[in-house]
């Protein structure tokens, strides 16, 4: 718990030693301190009951929407306080990254509740929570008391994703998926990945598993044959990548909408998202904390030639070209 | 700024006006327009959207403000005071009326303190005191509603209900602990500030050795007992109303002081002498004592036992025998305490009996000593005495005998002068002043006026100081004498007759018929409140130490009384378990499975949460590693039967 004066609190500290100075400049008066005493009281007791209308409230952030960069993220709290007596006026701020952004405000507390707030736009990246910070400065606003609780959480900021033009040809993300959709997958083994629990011992490629000394499964065309295959080499400029990470994730959404899966192959990171495999929250915290790596790095595993491969720029030129 | 705000701010507004008219120092019919505009900035805030009407608006400011100050600059500082109170009464209504979202109420709570605190330099009377109990009990919550409110944010009427009710206790603890602070802090009451402003402090009236006529300033009317008289029978008219503690026989135009001490021999004697008969008697020469009036001193400020005038016999009541008095050659009686130290809170209890002089032993006064008593040099004296005088005497019959001149100048000083405080508006500066009749005078004024009167021309006289003795206590049949009942007058001898008591403040007058005043239950609230506020003004460390002394002793004295009644202890104490008991029965009278559940929970360590259901509660115990499991089994039989309870029947999750 700490507890800091407020502007008004400043400004009555202010007036207060201004008082204080009259007092002790004028001959002795019953009536002046008084006066004196009654503002002494008040500020003491305004720091006592601040800290007693924060003291026994507990708070945990249920979640934060993820949300692209540059848009405010709805997040969910829920505050509990023990006892009858309801609360005042509690500010709830979220501390991460080099910020702390006030996300709601409760004028009053009964019991527990579950609050929505929002949260800023952030810039693209995933942004760990370091702590929940609960402020009150009930009753008299002249002292804020603050109470931090940590927390294990993070604010996923992914890349825009670029607008979707149906039937404009001319869009960016019209020339870059081109023909290159896939409608859907077949039976076919479409390639093997290492043995993950919840698979059919029915898929092990037992051979294959004999010559890496480990399990390792087929991986049927179904599994994988996503409407879209995304291979994204991020040997590039920063830019380059944002434009790749925006067009990812415009055809992650459009992926999503469409209940299709959604191959993204990079370097050290290869997964399929969409129905049935792994969440598309996962797949935007990965292209929100996507970096570029140096051009000497190992290139992206290989990838059929139907993927779609970004960065863009490399790909409209090949379009543009012929 | 949510609305829900501003009548909170137009009634500290409204009550600053009324701090302000309570000065007396602006007119009312310049407050009106103020106290209109506050009250219409309900609907004027609304016309802030034109621009016009804020052009108009704050160009009347400007123009009033600069027309203040301008007077106050023209005029000097006898109009500070009141253009002073003006601006920034007329600050707080323009604040009021552009308080909105560009402007914040922040200035205005100061501003309003502000002239809370000014006006009590200036009405320190029971009308302020309530009027900040009303400001208190407003600021407060209003406060708290500006804190919740902040932001401009949109409440539920709910919330600022839930405020209000919050606020009530809040400002009560508030109040309380201002006023323990005020009575346990300690601090000099006799500080006289870094500016050295030592001669406007306020005057405390009570008896003093001296009577000084150059002393100005407000004065403060303490409540503080000084004793109190039994009579034989309850009757307040067997009390003599002039109770003396010295007198004053030098006068140098300024301050009336008492003799030399190398002239206070039994040789300069002016009354008649006491002898002692034993030591705990007194007596003077006297016949038909009356029945004796039994006197408890609790001021043991001024070292002096109280007589009238009359007083024939004065009996020594210390049980301890700790006070001995001795007496002074004006018939005033002092005394002192061989142990101080275990009787400093003890009043001093002594008996006096009024009592007839003895014709057979008539006064005899030395020729010095009446010398003494005519001592006037008009060369100190105000010319407008000396001028009164000669107008006084040529009022008088050819040959008028020294009792009925006295009768004449007392009564043509309290026909023609009036009483006023020192330090009030109607008070005069000085003594020529007062006698020139440019204001009113209080006792003091009064006495040494008649005083000076009489011995020009050639009257012996002295100025006696000490009490009136006027307020009777019907309950307890004693009369209370206070602090605040002070007072002065003149003691003319009488040549053949010795001394009488010559009186002109109109003021003793008054007192007797405020003693006499009705009691009704609106004299009684009033009185109450006028004692209370009195207890504040005149609070002084004598006071407190009485105070600390109290609240210390306070617990044992509880004790002590619990003890001394045991049969009523007892019966309280089992009247109290009873309605513990009962309470705590209604508390328990929930279902069976609801109590068996919280038992369980208890004893596994888990508090429920408010809203959390027996089977989320349930989850909780089951995941939090440790749990003993037969607590745990306990816990899952526990919310079965409830849920079973309260599903099966309906009756046991009310």
């Amino acid at each position: 718990m700490r507890v800091r004066p407020t502007f008004l609190g400043a400004k009555g500290a202010c007036f207060l030693a201004a008082i204080e100075v009259a007092f002790l400049a004028t001959p002795y008066s019953n009536l002046f301190f008084l006066l004196l005493c009654f503002l002494g009281v008040l500020t003491l007791l305004a720091g006592l009951w601040s800290f007693c209308n924060l003291r026994a409230v507990a708070a945990q952030l249920l979640g934060t929407a993820p949300a692209p960069a540059g848009n405010e993220h709805d997040v969910r709290l829920e505050l509990c306080v023990r006892g009858r007596r309801p609360r005042f006026q509690i500010d709830c701020w979220l501390e991460f990254g080099h910020g702390r952004y006030r996300v709601a405000a409760l004028p009053l507390l009964r019991g527990s509740g579950k609050v929505a707030g929002r949260l800023p736009g952030q810039s693209r990246g995933v942004h760990a929570v370091r702590q929940l910070v609960l402020r009150s400065r009930y009753p008299f606003g002249i002292l804020e008391w603050s109470r931090r609780i940590a927390l294990t959480a993070e604010v996923v900021a992914y890349p825009p994703p670029l607008p979707v033009l149906d039937g404009d040809p001319n869009s960016t993300l019209a020339a870059v998926i081109g023909d290159r959709q896939v409608a859907g997958g077949d039976d076919m083994v479409a390639g093997i990945r290492p043995f993950q629990p919840g698979d059919s011992l029915r898929m092990v490629h037992w051979k294959a598993s004999a010559r890496r000394t480990q399990l390792v499964v087929r991986e049927l065309d179904r599994d994988s044959g996503a409407a879209f295959e995304l291979c994204i080499d991020r040997r590039c400029s920063a830019e380059d990548l944002d434009l790749a990470l925006q067009i990812a994730c415009a055809l992650l959404l459009r992926a999503g909408e469409a209940k299709t899966h959604l191959t993204l192959t990079s370097q050290g990171h290869a997964a399929v998202y969409g129905p049935g495999q792994q969440p598309t929250a996962a797949a935007l915290r990965w292209l929100a904390a996507a970096a570029p790596l140096p051009a000497e790095a190992s290139p992206p595993p290989i990838c059929p030639r139907a993927a779609i491969r970004l960065p863009v720029r490399r790909r409209a030129a090949e379009v543009a070209h012929g | 700024m949510v609305e829900a705000l501003r009548p909170f701010l137009l009634g500290l507004v409204l009550l600053n006006l009324l701090f302000v008219q309570l000065t007396d120092s602006v007119q009312t019919t310049l407050l009106l327009p103020l106290y209109g505009l506050s009250i219409a900035a309900p609907w004027l805030v609304r016309l802030q959207r034109h621009l016009l009407y804020r052009v108009v608006w704050n160009l009347s400011v400007v123009v009033i403000f600069g027309l203040l100050l301008r007077h106050a600059l023209t005029t000097g500082l006898l109009h500070m005071l009141e253009d002073g109170l003006l601006l920034a009464a007329l600050c707080q209504v323009h604040l009021l009326n552009n308080v909105g979202t560009r402007q914040k109420p922040d200035l205005m709570f100061f501003n309003s303190f502000l002239i809370a605190f000014i006006t009590s330099f200036f009405s320190q009377d029971l009308g302020w005191s309530l009027t900040f109990l009303a400001y208190a009990a407003l600021l407060l919550p209003a406060l708290q509603l500006y804190t919740v409110l902040r932001d401009d944010r949109v409440t539920a009427p709910g919330t600022i209900r839930a405020v209000l009710r919050d606020s009530a206790p809040r400002t009560l603890v508030a109040l309380a602990a201002t006023a323990l602070a005020f009575a346990v802090w300690p601090r000099d009451f006799q500080r006289p500030g870094w500016l050295g402003l030592a001669g406007s402090t306020m005057l405390q009236v009570g008896f003093g050795d001296e009577l000084r006529l150059d002393r100005s300033g407000p004065a403060t009317l303490s409540v503080r007992e000084v004793m109190r008289i039994r009579p034989p029978q309850p009757d307040r008219m067997l009390v003599p109303t002039h109770w003396r503690g010295a007198t004053f026989v030098n006068f140098d135009g300024v301050a009336w002081t008492t003799i030399a001490d190398g002239a206070n021999t039994d040789g300069n004697a002016t009354d008649l002498p006491w002898q002692r008969i034993s030591p705990l008697q007194w007596h003077r020469p006297s016949v038909h004592p009356a029945e004796p009036l039994e006197v408890r001193l609790h001021d043991l400020d001024g070292q002096r036992l109280f007589l009238p005038l009359e007083a024939g016999e004065l009996q020594n009541d210390d049980e301890h025998d700790a006070a001995l008095a001795y007496a002074f050659t004006d018939g005033t009686v002092g005394w002192e305490r061989q142990f101080e130290r275990n009787y400093q809170s003890q009043p001093v209890r002594y008996r006096v009996r009024i009592a007839a002089a003895d014709p057979r032993r008539p006064l005899r006064t030395s020729p010095f000593a009446e010398q003494r008593l005519r001592l006037l040099d008009p060369a100190e004296l105000p010319e407008a005495l000396i001028a009164l005088a000669h107008q006084l005497r040529d009022l008088q019959p050819p040959g008028a005998d020294a009792a009925t001149v006295a009768e004449s100048c007392r009564s043509w000083l309290a026909q023609n002068r009036h009483y006023a405080l020192p330090g009030t508006a109607d008070a005069a500066a000085n003594l020529t002043a007062f006698v020139l009749n440019s204001g009113g005078g209080h006792c003091e004024y009064f006495a040494a006026t008649l005083a000076a009167l009489l011995r020009l021309q050639g009257i012996a006289c002295r100025v006696a100081t000490g009490y009136l003795a006027t307020e009777w206590d019907a309950d307890k049949h004693e009369v209370v004498v206070r602090r605040r009942d002070a007072h002065a007058w003149v003691e003319v001898l009488l040549p053949g007759r010795g001394w009488i008591t010559c009186d002109a403040t109109p003021a003793a007058d008054l007192a007797v018929a405020r003693a006499s005043a009705t009691d009704s239950v609106w004299d009684k609230t009033l009185s109450l409140l006028s004692q209370w506020w009195h207890a504040v003004s005149a609070f002084d460390g004598k006071t407190r130490d009485a105070l600390l002394i109290w609240l210390i002793a306070a617990p044992g004295d509880a004790l002590a009384l619990l003890f001394a009644h045991p049969l009523e202890t007892t019966a309280g104490g089992l009247l109290l378990c009873g309605v513990l008991l009962l309470r705590r029965r209604l508390r328990r009278h929930a279902p069976a499975a609801v109590l068996a559940l919280r038992a369980a929970a208890r004893a596994a360590g888990l508090r429920p949460a408010p809203g959390e259901t027996p089977r989320e509660l349930l989850a909780r115990a089951t995941a939090a590693a440790g749990l003993p499991p037969p607590r745990l089994a306990a816990l899952v039989q526990a919310t079965a039967t409830h849920e079973a309870a309260r599903y099966g029947d309906g009756t046991a999750g009310r």
